[in-house]
């Protein structure tokens, strides 16, 4: 979400810094020894284990398929709702507090609400995934289509423009840039929909399997989960990277 | 004006519909009006607050330090840097079991899950806006010979001054959301554990009562947040990301 805007260091010194955080946590965790913070080695085989039998391919591809839906519903409402804030004052002055609102809330409070509608089924789930990114999406779409170009707007109306050629030609293609980091936010508050939902209804994908173990006080297969997630949320970020980068290149078309 | 738009169509939804599952604007705030009378409420509302009380200033305090050594020291920045993104990517619902199960059902782990939740999001901020401190103020104090602690005071901390006000009013928000969630998902006391239990009654107004009083706590404290920041942070910009 925040890059940081820093210096950014090689591989090699990423590699090396996650080796030895790797010996120090084996290493901690063997003068620890308590049972619940699992040594790297636990944890791997613990992966390994679960990899092995099925049970994390299984939960995963639920938890994807939640998710997949989820983002995209989400990002077609949130860039559906944003551009009609943006074109038509009257709604934008009317949704934005709200909107707002809906923002600054954890995203799990509404599945609650999710769950009064729909129950323990998987709808709920998927609902939980939309609701966490939906927001942030529609308003970084808002934002996103704020006019930026005085001169080429004024230009436009001086040759006649529409409304709609001047919203569509300029304002929407001036916001590309920004839609796509909007989206990325939004991929990433949508994994951890994912799993919060998945942790509330607790009977399908990664969630539902780290709450078993964990009620089962298995922290090895837990972390193992905890590693899966967070290499789910890594790879929802790395592929919105390339779906931004992708549409950058896109040359505008000129007509 | 947008409140009364939303709430005209929400009532009118609610009676339409005439159903259990979703009650209609008056029916939640009758319910609303209705808890505010209960001690019960009260008591929860301090229940979960408290974690917030001793997880919260935790955090701030963590996350500013830390923030700011990355940013002072890049040989630190240079071996953590890659752990820092990945405190931000992992998704801390699913780490808080690690924690309950550690510390069990106590004020400790909640009060830890908000700092899980908050830490990460204030230390990278915190890093970020030391970094854009002007560096040639930097090398001017070294040339004439300032100290670190004088570097620190004079230049340092006053330049980082407006990042730390954005990284609080962006940590309150995680600090919410990482209430909120252990409450409804692992430890079911306060908040979460009334939400939970109006639901298993399907007293729909009662959930979105407390959902609403959720979402009123988040943004008074996300406002207060950005008051503070206009105020001593010199630049401010509304509205945040909870997740």
């Amino acid at each position: 979400m925040l890059s940081g805007g820093g210096p950014s260091y090689g591989w090699r010194t990423r590699a090396l810094s996650l080796l030895v955080g790797g010996v120090v946590w084996e290493a901690v965790s063997a003068i620890a020894a308590t049972p619940f913070l699992p040594s790297a080695s636990a944890t791997m085989a613990a992966l390994v284990e679960l990899a092995r039998n099925g049970l994390i391919l299984g939960s995963l591809s639920i938890s994807i398929a939640n998710l997949v839906v989820g983002f995209l519903a989400a990002a077609f409402v949130g860039v559906a709702v944003g551009v009609t804030m943006a074109r038509v004052r009257q709604i934008e002055m009317m949704v934005e507090p709200i909107l707002h609102a809906l923002l600054s809330a954890p995203g799990l409070i509404f599945v609650p609400l999710l769950f009064t509608l729909f129950g323990a089924t998987r709808l709920t789930q998927v609902g939980s995934v939309f609701v966490h990114a939906v927001f942030a999406i529609t308003a970084t779409t808002v934002d996103s289509l704020r006019p930026k170009s005085a001169a080429l707007i004024a230009m436009a109306t001086a040759f006649g423009a529409t409304d709609a050629q001047i919203f569509w030609s300029i304002r929407w293609r001036e916001a590309h840039p920004m839609l796509v980091s909007g989206l990325r936010i939004g991929a990433l508050l949508a994994v951890k929909g994912m799993i919060n939902g998945e942790m509330f209804i607790a009977f399908t994908g990664l969630g539902a399997l780290t709450r078993t173990y964990a009620a089962r006080f298995e922290a090895d297969k837990v972390m193992a989960i905890v590693v899966v997630i967070s290499a789910v949320a890594l790879a929802a970020g790395a592929l919105m990277d390339v779906v931004s980068r992708g549409w950058r290149r896109t040359p505008a078309r000129s007509r | 004006m947008s409140l009364a738009g939303i709430g005209l169509l929400w009532e009118l939804t609610g009676r339409w519909s005439n159903s259990l599952l979703l009650p209609s604007a008056s029916e939640t705030i009758s319910a609303l009006v209705h808890l505010a009378t209960t001690p019960l409420f009260w008591h929860a509302l301090w229940a979960s607050n408290q974690a917030l009380l001793v997880g919260f200033p935790l955090a701030a305090a963590a996350g500013v330090a830390g923030g700011l050594a990355l940013a002072r020291w890049q040989t630190v920045d240079r071996w953590l840097d890659v752990y820092v993104e990945l405190l931000l990517v992992i998704p801390k619902s699913a780490v808080m079991p690690l924690v309950v199960m550690t510390l069990g059902f106590g004020l400790t782990p909640r009060a830890l899950v908000v700092f899980i939740f908050a830490f990460p999001v204030i230390v990278v901020t915190v890093r970020s806006g030391v970094r854009q401190v002007d560096q040639r103020l930097l090398s001017m104090a070294r040339a004439f010979c300032a100290s670190e602690a004088q570097i620190w005071r004079r230049v340092l901390v006053p330049g980082a001054r407006p990042a730390v006000m954005t990284a609080l009013r962006l940590g309150i928000a995680r600090a919410v959301a990482g209430m909120v969630t252990v409450e409804l998902l692992l430890v079911a006391v306060g908040v979460g554990q009334l939400i939970l239990r109006f639901r298993a009654d399907f007293d729909a107004g009662s959930v979105y009562a407390m959902v609403l009083v959720v979402v009123a706590e988040a943004v008074v404290l996300i406002r207060l947040a950005g008051l503070l920041e206009r105020r001593w942070g010199g630049l401010a910009e509304a509205g945040t990301i909870a997740g």
